[in-house]
């Protein structure tokens, strides 16, 4: 066809067809063959990195990239979710079997009587439950796993991170009770060292004193400035009064007679 | 595998590149047993055709030759796993294409021309040229350069897609079904990548086309 075309013809095909021609000259390929004779050389002198096998095996699988991948995505989210509670309860009993180790009388008393309770709080859950009772029956329950206790932990509202801590110190308790009693006493955890029974519920507006209680004392610190008062409410309010009086008020207090403009003063 | 063997035996078809294939595997066989010399042999041969595709394709002669120099030298390097399987040039061929593919792909952003002389002893190409202008001498040859680039411009407006299957189709003169298993995908989608590369080719070359 392309053969048939008149002189006023022309294609896109004929006009490709130009590109054909476009060929080096012979000087070029001289040029190429030198620098390929380098590049050979380099080839077979060079040797080739310990990992080319791998690229090799690797451009193979190319073809199974996908199916390999999602594979491997879906087993390693698998192997997460399975493993995610498991190191968790492990370190807990660890830690929780060491402290019972290192205080077997202190902590089985302790176990026992809380034990004895555990039963009662599974049955009704309560919000007034002190935290201390429950990271103690915690860790009674990671040190002598009876079945019975077992089925206690899951209802545990406290993390993991909480069980450890109190595991923790209550090895700290069993090994040296000085220094846990010093860390309870600084850190405000003494409830959590030395369970106690849990104590009444307070209403906490009861706790709050009435406005005129303070109005009435800073009043009555005003009217009575030279009296000091053992009351935190009214201290500050003698303190401010004794401060807003001056110096020569109080020089004169000091002094028996004192003269002014027009009056003669004797203090007996 | 299968598509290069598939590939192998289509161009191995006619008895002309039955013959030369078999010359080839002589030669591959030599240089497998240890006659490294043996490959300028097989070098010599192809390194034209393999150039001029890899020319056609990124219009930079100074690529193309890096390119062509690189394929020559994977093909060296990996002579020992080619089992004769398909031909030596169509192994060869493979290597290049994907090479000039990787390469045209990372530089997608860079594009310099460096053409050839248009060789106009051809005569295909001199009737063409005959047929666009009667101009003889300095304007010819001024003619010619500017069909040239405006060719070239026209040839990187395609994707690399599209411009891979015009080069092969047109340019080296491959079939359609040699294409697909080159490019691994079906019949139906080089002939459409083909019209619709040659739908753009039509409007960028406008002024040139006369029917």
């Amino acid at each position: 066809m392309r053969n048939d075309r008149t002189k006023s013809q022309v294609t896109v095909e004929d006009l490709l067809s130009l590109k054909r021609a476009e060929r080096p000259d012979a000087e070029f390929w001289h040029q190429f063959e030198r620098e390929m004779r380098v590049k050979q050389l380099a080839a077979i002198v060079e040797p080739r990195p310990w990992w080319a096998p791998f690229i090799r095996i690797g451009s193979r699988m190319a073809r199974f990239q996908l199916p390999v991948g999602a594979t491997a995505i879906l087993a390693l989210t698998f192997l997460t979710v399975r493993e995610y509670r498991l190191p968790e309860a492990t370190d807990t009993q660890f830690i929780a079997e060491k402290a019972v180790a290192a205080a077997p009388g202190n902590m089985t008393e302790v176990a026992t009587t809380n034990v004895v309770e555990a039963p009662a709080q599974e049955t009704r859950v309560e919000n007034s439950v002190s935290k201390s009772e429950m990271i103690v029956a915690s860790n009674v329950v990671a040190a002598e796993p009876t079945p019975s206790e077992i089925e206690v932990q899951p209802e545990s509202v406290y993390s993991p991170a909480d069980e450890a801590i109190a595991a923790n110190l209550a090895a700290v308790r069993a090994k040296t009770p000085e220094l846990a009693r010093l860390i309870a006493r600084v850190s405000g955890v003494e409830e959590i060292i030395n369970p106690r029974a849990p104590s009444k519920v307070v209403d906490p507006l009861v706790r709050v004193k009435a406005p005129s209680t303070s109005r009435t004392s800073r009043l009555l610190a005003n009217a009575l400035p030279a009296t000091y008062s053992g009351n935190r409410e009214t201290r500050g309010s003698v303190t401010r009064v004794e401060r807003g009086l001056t110096e020569d008020r109080v020089y004169d207090s000091i002094s028996r007679i004192g003269v002014k403009a027009d009056r003669l003063a004797i203090s007996f | 595998m299968d598509a290069l063997k598939s590939l192998g035996k289509t161009m191995v078809s006619s008895p002309e590149r039955q013959q030369e294939a078999d010359s080839d595997w002589d030669i591959v066989q030599r240089v497998q047993a240890g006659d490294v010399a043996a490959f300028d042999e097989l070098s010599i041969r192809y390194r034209g055709r393999v150039y001029g595709m890899i020319y056609n394709m990124t219009s930079n002669r100074e690529d193309a030759a890096d390119l062509t120099q690189d394929a020559l030298i994977k093909a060296f390097q990996s002579i020992n796993r080619f089992q004769g399987q398909s031909s030596f040039f169509t192994w060869l061929y493979r290597i290049a294409v994907n090479s000039t593919l990787t390469h045209l792909r990372k530089n997608r952003l860079r594009t310099f021309f460096s053409l050839e002389k248009v060789n106009e002893d051809d005569r295909q190409s001199a009737e063409v040229i005959e047929a666009l202008t009667d101009n003889t001498g300095a304007e010819r040859d001024t003619f010619v350069k500017e069909l040239q680039e405006k060719l070239n411009e026209a040839m990187q407006k395609l994707s690399i897609r599209h411009r891979t299957v015009v080069t092969l189709f047109e340019i080296d003169g491959l079939g359609h079904q040699e294409i697909a298993e080159i490019m691994n995908c079906s019949v139906g989608t080089v002939r459409s990548r083909l019209h619709y590369a040659k739908q753009i080719l039509q409007a960028e070359l406008q002024p040139y086309i006369r029917k």
